[in-house]
């Protein structure tokens, strides 16, 4: 099914705009800004807002209505299948289908110093109102930080039998943080030891898409939150756990 | 040979010199071929379309990362699209038919999750861009690729992951054709250097009869590191992986007055800094792998080793058909020629090297990339 945006009445194509042009503001500017919008295929274009941020730019709010529409379905995208459950529900999941606790090591790995990615799923406080993994009682987590070489990691998960590694990885325009990524998968393959773990990678750049491009087993990008990625890892752990096939 | 009675385009006659990756690769004899790139956008995807194009076998095709998207995840750019010849036995997952809106005959649904969805075996209908993204381990590969081979393909291509060299495994694939390009270093002389080098790491040569004798590789079950002296005396070091552990390696070694060292695992760069500064100057030790796709390492790390008297050697060689070339970078592109001629002059005799989209060819004299060899030439430092 089409849909358009929604302003007053179903289907009526309003939308709010907000943008800033590089013009130093000057009685024509509201027109500039109407002639922009009305460009870009905009009808009834009304300027609300029109007002210098500085001397050489001009910051807008517009509205103006569009006749164009989109249908959800037409939209393929790369997300993973998995269904999500809440704190409650995981833990009890986990207990009943793993019958030991769920062990986890993450770190964010080599040149990467950021551990704000990886600290929002695995600290207790959690992000965005939802516990971390170390609040999870039928959870084992090590987080080990940030700058931590793939063969660290990987030591740390053979030691700790992990069920998954969770890699944290700011990727740049630079490859090198890609070279990361593949290091870890390539460091796994050469011991033999990839199918052990769950291999999870996440970050700003990061999409499923691309996880499957690098070999990890699911990807989550920027606003995920750690009920999210259990309810993938405690679901993917246990039907690894029914078929040992896919574990060998 | 599987080269068909009715093949057109790959008939050569035996012996012939190839003159085209075409014939390097019809004439190779070869079943499962990993194209691996030196870095993303080298130009795998290309040459694997050039040889579904140009070489008249029936072609089997899985990917160990993702390829045919319409545009690239990381830099946006528009990334080459595949189009697989009717009858081409496809591999890959649920979820790249489903986003490139490509229908196939499906023949087999393979056991094999993915971050998008099932791996699916189907026949392609000859038109249509497909996205090809095959199962997510180097295991599932190589399971993958035998379903191809059982549905009827004669060569299955494998495309690879971004820089990983893993699908080149002895595990997956019996070949390799390896594809550099323009992004692979800042400079033309870093990149022709970085090409070189990993070449020389890609073919590093295997371990002779009598060391294979000493080391035994038969008997080794799970044995992650073991040594063996002057004498032929082996001991398995008691360890469950070398990684991070080249200190301790380095004295067990020094300890047993170790010949050779073989190493069930991964060798990495880390192990590599640590073995090396541990280990008395002037004790030559072959160091044994399994093949080249288990060193995680700096290709010029193998030359170091080799001046400190180390010298690598594998339980398996691989097989390079051959070297592809992409003169693409960023901003401006290198001259096609000019970069061609670079890394043909620097590969020499080691490879045939090949620029499959401007025609362009060197293939060495008395090449014999057509068949394999038992002991490649020794590596000559960069």
């Amino acid at each position: 099914m089409i849909v358009r945006p929604y302003g007053d009445t179903r289907d009526d194509g309003l939308m709010q705009l907000s943008f800033t042009l590089p013009i130093a503001y000057s009685v024509k500017s509201a027109d500039v800004g109407k002639a922009f919008l009305e460009r870009l295929g905009f009808r009834d274009v009304g300027v609300a807002e029109c007002k210098a941020i500085d001397p050489d730019f001009t910051f807008y709010v517009a509205y103006g209505r569009t006749v164009v529409g989109i249908d959800p379905d037409e939209v393929k995208g790369d997300y993973l299948d998995v269904e999500e459950m809440d704190y409650y529900a995981i833990n009890a999941f986990i207990k009943e289908h793993l019958e030991r606790k769920l062990s986890v090591v993450g770190a964010a790995i080599e040149s990467d110093a950021h551990t704000v990615g990886i600290d929002a799923i695995l600290n207790m406080k959690g992000f965005a109102g939802n516990y971390g993994f170390e609040r999870y009682p039928e959870m084992e987590i090590l987080n080990m930080g940030s700058q931590i070489p793939c063969e660290q990691l990987l030591r740390a998960a053979l030691e700790r039998h992990a069920d998954a590694i969770l890699v944290s990885q700011i990727v740049t325009q630079k490859n090198i943080h890609v070279q990361n990524l593949t290091k870890m998968i390539e460091l796994l393959e050469a011991e033999g030891v990839r199918e052990r773990f769950v291999l999870i990678v996440g970050g700003p750049r990061i999409n499923n898409a691309f996880a499957k491009e690098l070999g990890y087993d699911a990807g989550f990008g920027p606003r995920t939150t750690p009920v999210e990625v259990a309810s993938f890892l405690a679901q993917e752990v246990a039907r690894r756990a029914k078929s040992p096939a896919a574990k060998t | 040979m599987i080269v068909p009675a009715d093949a057109q385009l790959a008939i050569v006659t035996a012996g012939a010199r190839p003159a085209t990756l075409f014939d390097v690769v019809g004439q190779s004899g070869a079943r499962t071929i990993a194209v691996i790139g030196l870095v993303k956008n080298a130009g795998k995807t290309t040459v694997v379309n050039a040889l579904m194009d140009n070489v008249a076998l029936r072609f089997g095709l899985t990917s160990l990362g993702l390829d045919g998207e319409r545009t690239d995840h990381l830099t946006g750019l528009d990334k080459p699209r595949i189009v697989p010849p009717r009858g081409t036995l496809i591999a890959t997952t649920v979820g790249s038919l489903d986003r490139s809106h490509y229908t196939m005959e499906q023949l087999e649904r393979l056991p094999f999750h993915t971050s998008l969805g099932n791996v699916v075996l189907g026949s392609a209908v000859g038109d249509g861009a497909v996205e090809i993204s095959g199962p997510t381990t180097l295991s599932e590969v190589a399971a993958t690729a035998a379903r191809l081979h059982a549905h009827g393909a004669q060569v299955v291509l494998v495309d690879g992951a971004i820089n990983r060299l893993g699908s080149a495994s002895p595990r997956v694939s019996d070949a390799v054709i390896v594809a550099t390009g323009g992004l692979v270093a800042e400079t033309l002389d870093e990149t022709v250097a970085t090409t070189v080098a990993t070449l020389e790491m890609l073919t590093l040569p295997e371990i002779d009869p009598q060391t294979r004798a000493l080391v035994a590789p038969e008997t080794l079950t799970r044995a992650r590191a073991v040594a063996v002296d002057e004498q032929g005396r082996r001991t398995a070091l008691d360890l469950d992986t070398v990684v991070g552990e080249g200190v301790r390696v380095a004295r067990e070694v020094e300890r047993l007055a170790a010949k050779v060292l073989f190493v069930g695992g991964a060798l990495t760069q880390e192990f590599a800094d640590d073995f090396l500064r541990t280990l008395p100057p002037r004790r030559n030790v072959t160091v044994v792998v399994r093949d080249a796709t288990v060193l995680i390492l700096s290709p010029a790390t193998v030359a170091r080793c080799r001046r400190r008297g180390i010298e690598l050697r594998v339980l398996t060689p691989l097989r390079v058909l051959a070297v592809t070339t992409n003169p693409y970078r960023l901003p401006q592109p290198y001259n096609a020629k000019l970069f061609f001629g670079a890394v043909a002059d620097a590969v020499g005799d080691r490879a045939p090297v090949f620029d499959v989209v401007h025609g362009l060819a060197a293939v060495p004299a008395g090449d014999t990339a057509g068949r394999p060899t038992t002991s490649p030439p020794m590596p000559r430092t960069v």
